[in-house]
C-alpha cells in the first residue's frame, strides 16, 4: 500500500505528463505483446510448412522400401531429395532400418528421439545431431510380402536454418508493420493529448496576462468541455470583485465614521481651554465623554466585524447551546449603569437549544442585537424568545422603543445605513448580525409584533445540528 | 469596603483608583502581578479589579494562585482582548465578571456595586423566602415555579433584601447598594420602587414591610 503511494507521488504532476507516461507504457507493452505473438505465429507457420516437406520426403523414402529375395531393401527416390532440397541450405540426414533394426541405408548414427512403438502416423521431434539442432520425423511402414514381414522405419533429420530464415523474414515484415502502426498511434495519441489540454494553457495564459487589479470576467475562446471551468473561474472572480468593492466602500465609510468623532473630540478639547466658566467646561467634558463612548462602540464593532469576516467559512462549526449563550450575552450586553430601568423578559421554551455553528460569531451577533435593543431601543421592556422547530431556530429580540422606521427596514442591515442624527451607535450592529445569520444559513427580519413591540428576528438553520446529533 | 486594583498602566490605574475611592471604598493599587499577589496574601479584600496583561506574573496566573488558596474574594477582570476564549478561561479560573477596555467608568462603578451586592450575605445561588425563589445565576425570580416579570432595579432590590431576610435596610443603605453614594435617584424614587415591587409580589408569601424611621425588610407572611 505504502509502496503504491510512493509510486503515485513520483508520477508527474501534470495531466499531460501522466497521460504521456500512460500512453508510452501502453504502447510499449502492446508492442512487446504484438511482437511476441507475431514470433509465436511465424514460428508455428514456418514449422508447419517445413514439417510438411519433411514428412513428405520421409513418406516418399518409405514408399521405396521393397522386399527382394526375402530381404528388405530400399533405394531412396530422387523426388525425396528434391523435396528436401526445397529447404535451401539445410543439411539433412536419413536412415532406413529393417524391422529387426538392421541398417538398410543411410546414416547409421541417426536415431529417432523417441524410438517408440511403430505407428502409422509420422512422429516429429528435435534432436542434436552432427553438431546442430535438427528436426526429425520418424515414419514406420508395415511391409508385408510372402517372404518377409514387419515394420520398417524411416528417420529423416533436417537442420533448422531455412526455418529460422523464414521466421526472421516474417518477423522483419510483421515487426515493421507493428512498429509503423504503433508509432503512428503513439504520435496521434500524444498530439491528441496536447490538443485536448491546449484550452487549459490558453485559460492559464489569459489569467497570467491580467493585471493585478483586473477582476473582470475571463474572455477565452474555449470548447464546451472547458467552458465549465471558465464559468467557475468567472463566478469566483465576480464574487471576489463584489467583495473587494464592498470592502472598499466599507473602508471609506469606516474611515469617515472614525475621523469625524476624532475631529469632534479634538475640537472640543481645544474649546475646553477657552471656556471661561467651570459650568461650561463641565458641559464640554460631558459631551467629550459621550463622543468617546461612541468611538469605543464603533471600535468594538469594527473589530467585531473584522473578527466575524475572518472566521466566516474558516472555522469549522460545532454544537452550540443557545440558551446559556443568550444568558451570558444578556449579562454582558446590558450595562449595569443603564439609567432606564428595564424589565428583561427571557423565558426560553426549552432548557437547551442546540444548533451547529461558530459560538464566537454567534455571540458577537447576539451581543450586537441585545446591545442595540438596550442602548437605543427599550424604554422599559426587552423581550427575548428562542423559538426552535425542526429546521430553524429563531431568536426574537423585541423592545418597546421607537425601533427603526418602516421605510428603512429594507436596508437596515447595510453598514452605516441609518442617518447619523438618528443613531447614537456606530451603525454596524445589524450588519454584523446579518452577516452571521447568513453564515449559518439564515437571515434577519425586521418587524413589529402583535403587541406593537419592535422586533428583530435572527433566524438560523439547525439542520446540520440534527444530523450531527442523530 | 476594601478593594485591590492590579493594573500596570499608570493613567488607567489612577482613574480606576480615584473612581472606586470616590464610591467610598478603601483602595490599594498594585502595579504588577507579584505585588498584587503579596498584598492578597497579606490582607483581606472584598473585591479585586484585575488587569489580564501585566508585566511579570500575568493576571491569569494571579487569579489561579488566588483560587488555589481557596480565597473566594470576587474578581473583576479587565481585558483589552474581547475574544471569547479569554472570557471562558477567566470564568473557568473563577473570575466573577469581566470588562473589555475601553470601558465607561460609570459602568465600572455599577459592576463593582453589583459584585459587592451579590457577595454579601448568603452566598448560595438560590435565595428563598416564602414561595419566592430568587436564582442569582440566571437572575430570575419565581413564585411557585412561575416567573415574576421584574425590572433590573426591582431584581437588584429583591436580591439585597433576600440575601438577609428580616434584616432592616435603611433607605440610604439601599440607595447606596443600588445606585451608589452620589446617585441622583432620590429617596422618593426608592419608595416608588418598593411600591411597585410589593405589587408584583402579591401572593408570593412574602411581604416588604416598613419599620418607621428605620427602613425596609422582607419577611414571610
Amino acid at each position: 500500500m505504502r509502496r503504491l503511494e510512493t509510486f503515485a507521488r513520483r508520477l508527474p504532476k501534470s495531466i499531460r505528463g501522466r497521460l504521456r507516461l500512460l500512453l508510452t507504457a501502453v504502447f510499449a507493452v502492446g508492442g512487446i505483446v504484438a511482437m511476441v505473438a507475431a514470433w509465436i505465429f511465424s514460428t508455428a507457420a514456418a514449422t508447419d510448412a517445413y514439417d510438411r516437406l519433411l514428412i513428405s520426403a520421409a513418406a516418399q523414402i518409405s514408399e521405396a522400401i521393397t522386399v527382394e529375395h526375402g530381404r528388405f531393401s530400399v533405394l531412396p527416390p530422387d523426388s525425396a531429395f528434391e523435396t528436401l532440397a526445397q529447404s535451401q541450405g539445410d543439411r539433412f540426414f536419413f536412415v532406413v532400418r529393417a524391422p529387426d533394426g538392421r541398417l538398410l541405408t543411410g546414416h547409421p548414427g541417426l536415431n529417432a528421439p523417441i524410438p517408440g512403438i511403430p505407428e502409422v502416423a509420422p512422429s516429429l521431434g528435435f534432436i542434436r545431431f552432427a553438431g546442430a539442432e535438427m528436426r526429425t520425423v520418424a515414419i514406420y511402414r508395415l511391409i508385408a510380402s510372402p517372404t518377409a514381414k514387419g515394420w520398417c522405419s524411416v528417420v529423416v533429420a533436417q537442420s533448422l536454418d531455412a526455418r529460422h530464415r523464414l521466421v526472421l523474414r516474417l518477423m522483419l515484415k510483421i515487426g515493421a508493420i507493428i512498429l509503423f502502426v504503433g508509432a503512428l498511434g503513439f504520435a496521434v495519441s500524444l498530439s491528441a493529448v496536447s490538443l485536448a489540454l491546449r484550452p487549459f494553457d490558453r485559460i492559464g495564459q489569459a489569467i497570467a496576462a491580467r493585471r493585478e487589479q483586473d477582476l473582470h470576467p475571463l474572455e477565452v475562446d474555449s470548447p464546451r468541455e472547458t467552458q465549465v471551468l471558465v464559468e467557475a473561474i468567472n463566478s469566483a472572480l465576480a464574487r471576489l470583485n463584489e467583495r473587494m468593492t464592498n470592502l472598499q466602500t466599507f473602508a471609506g465609510l469606516a474611515a469617515h465614521q472614525i475621523r469625524t468623532p476624532l475631529a469632534v473630540i479634538g475640537a472640543q478639547t481645544e474649546l475646553i481651554l477657552t471656556d471661561r466658566t467651570q459650568g461650561a467646561r463641565l458641559a464640554r467634558v460631558e459631551r467629550l465623554r459621550a463622543h468617546l463612548s461612541k468611538l469605543s462602540r464603533l471600535t468594538n464593532q469594527l473589530l467585531g466585524q473584522a473578527m466575524v469576516s475572518y472566521r466566516t467559512d474558516r472555522i469549522p462549526h460545532q454544537l452550540v447551546e443557545l440558551v446559556e449563550l443568550m444568558r451570558q450575552v444578556l449579562r454582558d450586553a446590558v450595562p449595569e449603569s443603564l439609567d432606564r430601568d428595564i424589565a428583561i423578559d427571557f423565558a426560553p421554551s426549552e432548557d437547551t437549544v442546540f444548533v451547529f455553528g461558530d459560538s464566537i460569531i454567534l455571540r458577537e451577533a447576539l451581543l450586537n442585537l441585545i446591545s442595540n435593543a438596550v442602548t437605543h431601543g427599550a424604554r422599559s421592556h426587552l423581550r427575548v424568545r428562542i423559538d426552535a422547530d425542526r429546521e430553524t431556530v429563531a431568536i426574537c429580540v423585541a423592545d418597546d422603543g421607537p425601533g427603526i422606521p418602516p421605510d428603512r427596514w429594507q436596508d437596515a442591515c447595510q453598514p452605516f445605513s441609518m442617518p447619523r442624527e438618528t443613531r447614537d451607535g456606530a451603525g454596524l450592529g445589524l450588519s454584523i448580525a446579518a452577516h452571521v445569520a447568513k453564515a449559518h444559513g439564515g437571515s434577519i427580519a425586521v418587524g413589529r409584533t402583535g403587541s406593537d413591540l419592535f422586533q428583530i428576528t435572527f433566524s438560523i438553520a439547525r439542520k446540520a445540528a440534527d444530523e450531527e446529533s442523530q | 469596603m476594601r478593594i485591590l486594583v492590579v493594573e500596570d498602566t499608570r493613567e488607567l490605574g489612577e482613574g480606576i483608583v480615584e473612581c472606586l475611592a470616590g464610591m467610598g471604598h478603601a483602595v490599594d493599587w498594585a502595579h504588577d502581578g507579584e505585588r498584587g499577589d503579596e498584598l492578597l496574601q497579606a490582607a483581606d479584600y472584598q473585591l479585586v479589579v484585575l488587569d489580564l496583561m501585566l508585566p511579570g506574573m500575568s493576571g491569569m496566573a494571579l487569579l489561579k494562585r488566588l483560587r488555589e488558596r481557596r480565597v473566594e474574594t470576587p474578581v473583576l477582570i479587565l481585558t483589552a482582548r474581547s475574544a471569547i476564549d479569554d472570557r471562558i478561561d477567566t470564568f473557568d479560573l473563577g473570575a466573577d465578571d469581566y470588562m473589555v477596555k475601553p470601558f465607561d467608568f460609570r459602568e465600572l462603578q455599577a459592576r463593582v456595586r453589583a459584585l459587592l451586592r451579590r457577595n454579601s450575605g448568603d452566598k448560595t445561588n438560590e435565595l428563598r423566602c416564602g414561595a419566592l425563589v430568587f436564582d442569582r445565576t440566571t437572575r430570575v425570580a419565581r413564585v411557585n415555579g412561575r416567573i415574576v416579570s421584574l425590572t433590573r432595579r426591582e431584581l437588584s432590590l429583591l436580591e439585597v433584601l433576600m440575601a438577609r431576610p428580616t434584616m432592616v435596610f435603611s433607605k440610604a443603605q439601599l440607595l447606596d447598594q443600588l445606585f451608589g453614594f452620589n446617585a441622583e435617584p432620590s429617596e422618593n424614587s426608592m419608595e416608588v420602587l418598593i411600591f411597585r415591587l410589593r405589587k408584583k409580589l402579591v401572593g408570593a408569601g412574602v411581604e416588604i414591610t416598613v419599620q418607621r424611621g428605620l427602613g425596609y425588610q422582607i419577611v414571610e407572611t
